[in-house]
């Protein structure tokens, strides 16, 4: 009986981790879990100590790239709580539409991983060539394509002008047709289906039991979008739908993302036509003594909670508590009884912010033996 | 007089290793395999084994858990390699550089070659480092 | 009910340097339930939750990483999550003196 350690990374923030997981194995089925994480642990919550709340800001939209207004917008969901802060129209819609285009960005990124996890590279050049539209609209819109730092307190540092409005609409347009196909071709390849079908399924009672959120629980059952539940920005105001389905397999998981996508592309369409004329605000340092809050919202992968005490215009206590972190412990459960080779499409399918597995450590008693991923393939016939 | 740009004789390998960053740099490293960079038309190739990479990117916030891990990596290349440093929290810490955890900028553990800065830069510079780098290693 | 988050709060003041854990529901209708548990300084010890929400375990760990309080019940503490081993006994968010 080996024990092979499987470093699963890197990945995203905010919750901090490639982790290790830790498999033993039994002819070629996993009986049991144990994770290390850590890999990524900076500190970051003793950073935000002791900092002032714009200060703080620039650091929490750092905490992940992927979900990098994700971040921003829970932080500022806690403070604007805090204050109790009123804010105007035309910012609500922004906000939204950027943080669509994010979960556009994030689930492409993760579709096109998935693809290169299975071996299917042409579909993950693809996506990600798709993917490189949106990030021109950062840039266009924010000044950077990763880490985006727009959104402040009651405001944002740049406005949309009607041009960028335009760019935006065309982008969606030039996207729509080519992801259908993509999800045409997703749903006949038989390399795909062979894969993705059947493989790592989550049922509703493990889902709820094991405190599942975000796309994955959509897909086995749960109807649990903070979008809905417990709306911010202008999601009240839209007409968009949550997909739920049942069945909870790698392969409707994948489903779901390509799906929630031309959800996001609905809202991006109907926030645009609903953007007033007013302007947006002018921003200013954001003064507030004391208050303690909590913020959510719906981030690509499930719901992101930030809790913050501010005391003496300082920050005492910031939690940041990232999906990834909350879902992360069902892996425990249904790696149980799976072969070798199923197990980094299932790590990957749940969308651990960034799994990528990039080496493979066997460890038999004494001897350690690096193996690259093409090798494990190899030799364990993934 | 050889002046034309013949640094790719050898297809050169490259390993990226993220050692725990925000993911941004790891997201822009990628992208350029891309078709709209393509760094592969250079003859690079990313491969996940160091022993026979020429070329080390390292990204991320150094944390101490990783520090003895990257030392393995580099220690496992085979001679004439060089290190690149991609993005400010592997050059200086970013803005993680005063967080309980941050065990120092990458060249205070292993020697850097190449600097490649921004939060993240993006990647035409990282294929512009990339290049130098390729020829750093092309030097005898 | 699904458990969102357990926040561990410091509280400083004169003489007083009790931890609040503020454990977080959801129940689906939109408002968070708060639970509000007081761990005294010199005993920094509480029952843990994870038979009845086994996620909790990730967080209670993490607790326990940064403060130092020990939860009753969880096997799982002696293993740091985020630090490394030769920091196990460090609290990283831990104010005041260790042995009040």
């Amino acid at each position: 009986m080996h024990d092979f350690v499987m470093p699963v990374g890197p990945q995203s923030p905010a919750l901090k981790e490639p982790m290790l997981l830790k498999l033993k194995l039994e002819g070629e089925e996993v009986r049991s879990v144990d994770m290390r994480l850590g890999y990524t642990h900076k500190g970051v919550e003793g950073l935000l100590e002791g900092k002032n709340v714009d200060q703080a800001m620039y650091v929490a939209s750092r905490i992940c790239g992927i979900c990098s207004i994700s971040h921003e917008r829970a932080f500022i969901r806690t403070v604007e709580d805090m204050m109790k802060k009123e804010v105007n129209e035309r910012v609500k819609l922004i906000r939204t539409i950027l943080f669509e285009l994010e979960r556009i960005s994030s689930h492409l990124l993760w579709a096109g991983f998935m693809m290169h996890e299975i071996g299917f590279d042409t579909l993950f050049q693809y996506l990600w060539r798709e993917r490189e539209g949106v990030l021109d609209l950062f840039e266009s819109i924010c000044g950077n394509r990763v880490h985006k730092n727009i959104c402040k307190i009651g405001s944002l540092r740049y406005d949309i002008a009607p041009v960028q409005e335009r760019e935006v609409l065309d982008c969606l347009d030039s996207m729509q047709e080519k992801l259908k196909d993509y999800e045409d071709e997703i749903k006949k390849n038989k390399v795909i289906k062979e894969r993705l079908k059947g493989v790592g399924k989550i049922s509703k009672k493990t889902a709820i039991e094991y405190g599942l959120i975000g796309p994955n629980a959509r897909a086995s059952g749960i109807d649990n979008d903070v979008r809905r539940i417990d709306p911010y920005d202008s999601y009240a105001d839209i007409n968009f739908k949550t997909i739920v389905i049942k069945k909870g397999d790698a392969m409707e998981r994948t489903l779901l993302r390509m799906r929630e996508v031309h959800e996001s592309m609905g809202i991006i369409r109907q926030c645009v036509e609903m953007l007033p004329s007013e302007k947006i605000p002018k921003f200013s340092l954001t003064n507030i003594k004391e208050g303690e809050a909590i913020g959510r919202v719906e981030a690509p992968r499930g719901e992101l909670f930030y809790f913050l005490k501010v005391e003496d215009g300082l920050i005492r206590r910031a939690k940041v508590r990232t999906p990834t972190f909350a879902f992360i412990k069902i892996l425990e459960k249904i790696l149980k009884g799976v072969k070798i080779g199923d197990v980094p499409v299932i790590v990957a399918s749940l969308d651990p912010c960034f799994s990528c597995m990039e080496r493979v450590l066997v460890a038999k008693e004494d001897r350690e033996e690096w193996m690259t991923e093409a090798e494990f393939r190899r030799k364990y016939s993934c | 007089m050889k002046k034309k740009h013949n640094y790719v004789k050898k297809s050169p390998w490259v390993i990226d290793y993220d050692v725990g960053g925000c993911n941004g740099c790891n997201l822009e490293v990628l992208a350029t395999l891309t078709p709209r960079y393509d760094v592969e038309r250079f003859g690079v190739v990313y491969k996940s084994s160091p022993k026979n990479a020429d070329v080390l990117i390292v990204q991320g916030c150094l944390n101490k858990k990783a520090v003895k891990r990257l030392k393995k990596i580099y220690s496992q290349m085979a001679e004439k390699k060089v290190v690149m440093a991609v993005g400010s929290c592997a050059i200086t810490g970013g803005p993680f550089a005063e967080a309980y955890n941050f065990a120092g900028p990458v060249d205070k553990h292993i020697p850097v070659s190449v600097y490649v800065p921004g939060c993240p830069p993006r990647p035409e510079a990282i294929i512009d480092g990339l290049l130098k780098a390729l020829r750093m290693v092309k030097e005898e | 009910m699904r458990l969102v988050a357990i926040v561990c709060v410091q509280d400083q003041g004169p003489k007083k340097e009790d931890f609040r854990l503020l454990y977080y529901f959801d129940k689906g209708d939109g408002k968070l339930i708060k639970r509000i548990r007081k761990v005294g300084r010199r005993s920094m010890r509480t029952k843990s939750i994870i038979r009845e929400h086994p996620v909790a375990d990730l967080f209670e760990r993490e607790i326990h990483d940064y403060y130092g309080v020990e939860f009753e019940g969880n096997p799982n503490l002696h293993v740091p999550l985020f630090l490394p081993e030769e920091e196990k006994n460090k609290h990283p968010l831990l104010k005041g003196e260790k042995n009040a």
